[in-house]
């Protein structure tokens, strides 16, 4: 029997909009909102970054720790808000598998956020980079996998 | 357990309500709440090992699976998988014991590989998994739908059984035997009963004593002459028959010995058939002083 066909995909979806929603109430205090069609997007991509990385999610999702964790950088706005997310759900699973089982979901999206927010100010290929970097280190850069 | 019982699959498409709740609680254990997604090939391994579980205990409770809920059938079961690693440590160090030690590395290699096994076996997610490698091919061969500790404890079953035959005989005269079969059978992937067994039984037929684990050309030839012309029926009692002396004759009773032995002995059917209609003498060994 396939994983595939045991996930309730429907409940899941259900599940992820009531999740966004409750985020908006901590996101609004930011000025940052996500719509009806918003929430849809983000479903997609998340499916999507699952689909591409070859993972299977048993809970929500990355969205809800994200905009806790990303709600109050000064590097995101409304226009991209959703964008952004988006964006960082992709990177999250992709270093999930990236790292193995090393790093767990939390200590990931921090380490996510301390690079957005501090060196790489707000540029999301920067972070990919220094994250790929601390994955596949230089033996001269011992200081940035100390760093993350 | 009869053999027809090795193995009961079942059917849990109609149950996946009940079975995504256990394998979400799987991934729970397994990631100790780090993380909530999983590679697919690791979530494919959890929901393998649930239901293995499951058939497990179904198979030696004999119970139906739609008559309880899976939860109680996935406890239960992991509880005999337990109880089957349990009853494997044993098995396992009478392999070893009865081990003649006739130099085979496929053997040994196994043994050591069997011996890693009991300690990495991971039998609360993985518990189809078998974490080794084992090269040394048994006469009959344990069912590929067999997995994880019960494949381990079936094969473990049927060395012991073999060793047991083999240490019927000396060392030295099995060995002889054994480099006349190949003269690099310690190199070689080969069983090391099988030629031991079709020695023993060939004097069997000849009602010679079989301990001394020698035919010469003209025992051979007689042997070949036993079964021509050839007719299937009578050659398989007659090997029944030699079997059966076996067992007597090395007072070889139990049930797990007997059933195993006259099994071999039909499997040499085929071969002596050949034998006898062409001519092609591979099923006895020639071994002389």
């Amino acid at each position: 029997m396939n994983f595939h066909d045991l996930i309730p995909l429907s409940r899941k979806h259900a599940q992820l909009m009531t999740a966004l929603q409750g985020s908006n109430a901590i996101s609004v205090r930011y000025g940052l909102t996500l719509s009806r069609a918003d929430m849809q997007i983000l479903w997609e991509k998340q499916t999507d970054a699952l689909r591409n990385t070859g993972r299977v999610e048993f809970g929500h999702g990355p969205y809800e720790k994200l905009i806790y964790a990303f709600c109050d950088s000064p590097y995101l706005a409304q226009a991209d808000y959703a964008e952004t997310l988006a964006a960082l759900c992709t990177m999250f699973y992709q270093f999930k598998s990236e790292f193995g089982e090393q790093w767990s979901d939390d200590e990931l999206i921090d380490s996510m956020k301390r690079l957005y927010d501090g060196e790489c100010h707000g540029s999301l290929d920067l972070v990919g980079d220094r994250l790929w970097q601390a994955r596949h280190p230089h033996p001269d850069d011992e200081d940035i996998v100390n760093q993350l | 357990m009869k053999k027809n019982e090795l193995v009961q699959t079942i059917n849990l498409s109609h149950r996946q309500e009940e079975l995504y709740p256990l394998l979400e609680r799987q991934v729970k254990l397994y990631t100790m709440g780090d993380s909530s997604s999983l590679p697919a090939e690791t979530a494919q391994g959890l929901l393998r090992s649930v239901c293995f579980c499951i058939e497990t205990h179904l198979t030696f409770s004999g119970k139906r699976a739609d008559d309880y809920p899976l939860a109680q059938l996935f406890e239960e079961g992991q509880r005999d998988i337990w109880r089957l690693t349990e009853e494997t440590q044993p098995l396992f160090y009478e392999a070893r014991r009865t081990d003649s030690g006739f130099g085979s590395i496929a053997y040994r290699d196994t043994l050591d590989e069997i011996g890693n096994f009991l300690r990495m076996y991971d039998l609360r997610f993985f518990a189809h998994n078998i974490p080794c490698m084992i090269d040394y091919p048994l006469c009959h061969p344990v069912p590929e739908s067999l997995e994880g500790v019960r494949y381990i404890g079936e094969y473990l079953r049927r060395l012991t059984i073999e060793n047991r035959f083999c240490g019927c005989f000396t060392r030295p005269s099995v060995i002889r035997l054994l480099i006349a079969h190949h003269p690099a059978y310690r190199e070689l992937v080969l069983n090391l009963f099988e030629p031991v067994f079709a020695c023993a039984l060939g004097l069997a037929l000849l009602n010679r004593d079989a301990v001394t684990l020698q035919l010469d050309n003209t025992d051979c030839e007689q042997l070949y002459r036993l079964f021509r012309p050839w007719n299937e029926a009578p050659a398989r009692t007659r090997l029944r028959e030699a079997a059966t002396r076996l067992c007597i004759g090395f007072r070889l009773w139990d049930t797990g010995m007997r059933p195993y032995l006259m099994e071999t002995a039909e499997h040499l059917l085929p071969r002596l058939k050949a034998t006898a209609r062409e001519g092609y003498p591979s099923l006895f060994c020639v071994v002389s002083e």
